[in-house]
């Protein structure tokens, strides 16, 4: 292995944190996570293709794990204050609306089906671009635009139409 | 244009249109305020929900594990440690580790953090210097880009309480974090360094070393989790791979002359921990 793809699974950590995060709306269950994606990346990294990115590539593992573990509940997002409480450092009410933002965001997902909040987390979070997103999860990019439309316009409704909106509007008020 | 559909308007919010298609869904934004309140679902879905993420990106590489926490057989047995074959994932903790030197010297900005903690003890790597940080609450240890400085109530205790004395405060989950300065010295650098002690929950206990730079910061050097009871051996590992690399053997290797008396340290910190003892 090189030195460079090293450097680079490094590098990518920090993302790939953020990612898995959005997908298992745990700290606990993002790290483990990322670690088994880390793994599995680091024992077949003779399976990607250089030329092509690590990263997307380690993002489409990353999914996978998580769908996978999906069916043996492993993975499922869960949201628990006592989880989000690791992201506010600082006290007073900027700690308070911070947390109530990402839990209210992190509630609305997890409503979501897996396909949809993958699109989501691909792109809203992880900001990838559509044509990046769909070769990670090789589907048409016709696919994702139809998948993160209804993706989107699910969470705005779980965010701003319903009860979960009126934490989420106080915090944000 | 005849229709905008949703795929439409939210390819222009994310900016995925070409020019020309972008040119007719604007023009046809202008003049129709219900497509522009259906664009305002794909604008409050991009950036405002990217950004409650976005501190993740910035949190400390290793959060303490409930099973630790809780002392529990199930999670002692997910801790990776050489030998236990029902610890976690070695491969991947060995393919790290060959990346884990321990510090020639501890004048490096970012020195090393112990420990792997927990079934989720997966160290990683920043700069040079192995970090695997474990902090009991989010914000005692921050990032930067020359290392490791104490953040929130280590910053404040490191700051102004002395030596033997403990700042206590409940965090957000109910639970008391206590963090006690336990001695102060100079190292050879002439720089001031402080051990303390970090409790929390009232079961888990960490040490570490900080000191101060130029800058005013703490810069921490070394944290590691303290066994408070007896264990077969095998349930922590220090990444190094070197047990003698604890925080009493950094104290002992950097430190110059003996730790400060109480007088001393009270002058210092009266002046900033500015000046000379």
């Amino acid at each position: 292995m090189t030195e460079d793809i090293r450097e680079r699974v490094i590098a990518f950590i920090p993302r790939l944190r953020r990612f898995a995060f959005s997908l298992t709306g745990d700290w606990d269950r993002m790290e483990e996570l990322v670690q088994d994606t880390c793994e599995r990346a680091l024992t077949r990294h003779e399976q990607w293709k250089p030329g092509t990115s690590l990263e997307s590539w380690m993002c489409r593992i990353a999914q996978n794990i998580w769908k996978d573990g999906l069916k043996s509940k492993k993975h499922r997002a869960q949201v628990s204050d006592d989880s989000l409480h690791f992201l506010t450092g600082v006290d007073g009410p900027r700690e308070i609306e911070g947390r109530l933002t990402l839990k209210a965001v992190m509630a609305a997902i997890s409503l979501l089906p897996p396909d949809q909040r993958i699109v989501i987390a691909l792109v809203c979070i992880d900001e990838r671009t559509y044509a990046e997103t769909a070769e990670i999860l090789d589907i048409p990019i016709g696919t994702v635009m139809s998948r993160l439309a209804r993706a989107r316009q699910a969470l705005y409704a779980g965010l701003y139409d319903s009860d979960t909106s009126s934490a989420c509007a106080k915090a944000e008020g | 244009m005849d229709k905008v559909t949703n795929e439409m308007l939210m390819a222009f919010v994310d900016e995925e249109l070409d020019p020309a298609m972008r040119k007719e869904v604007e023009a046809a934004l202008r003049t129709d305020p219900d497509l522009r309140a259906r664009a305002a679902v794909f604008e409050a879905t991009r950036q405002p929900i990217a950004s409650v993420f976005d501190p993740i990106l910035n949190q400390p590489l290793s959060l303490p594990q409930e099973g630790l926490r809780d002392g529990t057989e199930q999670n002692r047995s997910a801790v990776y440690s050489p030998g236990n074959p029902h610890s976690r994932t070695p491969g991947i903790i060995s393919w790290f580790s060959g990346l884990f030197q321990p510090p020639k010297t501890l004048s490096v900005t970012v020195a090393f953090c112990a420990v792997f903690l927990g079934g989720l003890g997966l160290g990683f790597l920043l700069k040079g210097g192995l970090v695997t940080i474990d902090t009991p609450e989010a914000g005692l240890v921050a990032f930067r880009d020359d290392g490791l400085v104490a953040a929130g109530s280590l910053d404040h205790t490191l700051e102004k309480y002395k030596s033997g004395s403990s700042f206590v405060k409940t965090v957000s989950d109910g639970r008391e974090l206590a963090v006690k300065p336990i001695l102060t010295f100079r190292d050879h650098e002439g720089r001031i360094c402080r051990e303390y002690e970090i409790t929390y929950p009232a079961t888990s206990r960490y040490a570490g070393l900080a000191c101060r730079t130029e800058d005013g910061d703490w810069n921490v050097l070394i944290q590691s989790p303290i066994k408070s009871r007896p264990t077969n051996g095998k349930d922590t590992v220090v990444a190094s791979g070197r047990d003698a690399d604890t925080v009493d053997a950094v104290v002992e290797r950097i430190i110059k002359g003996d730790a400060l008396g109480s007088d001393q340290e009270a002058l210092l910190m009266n002046k900033g921990w500015r000046g000379q003892d």
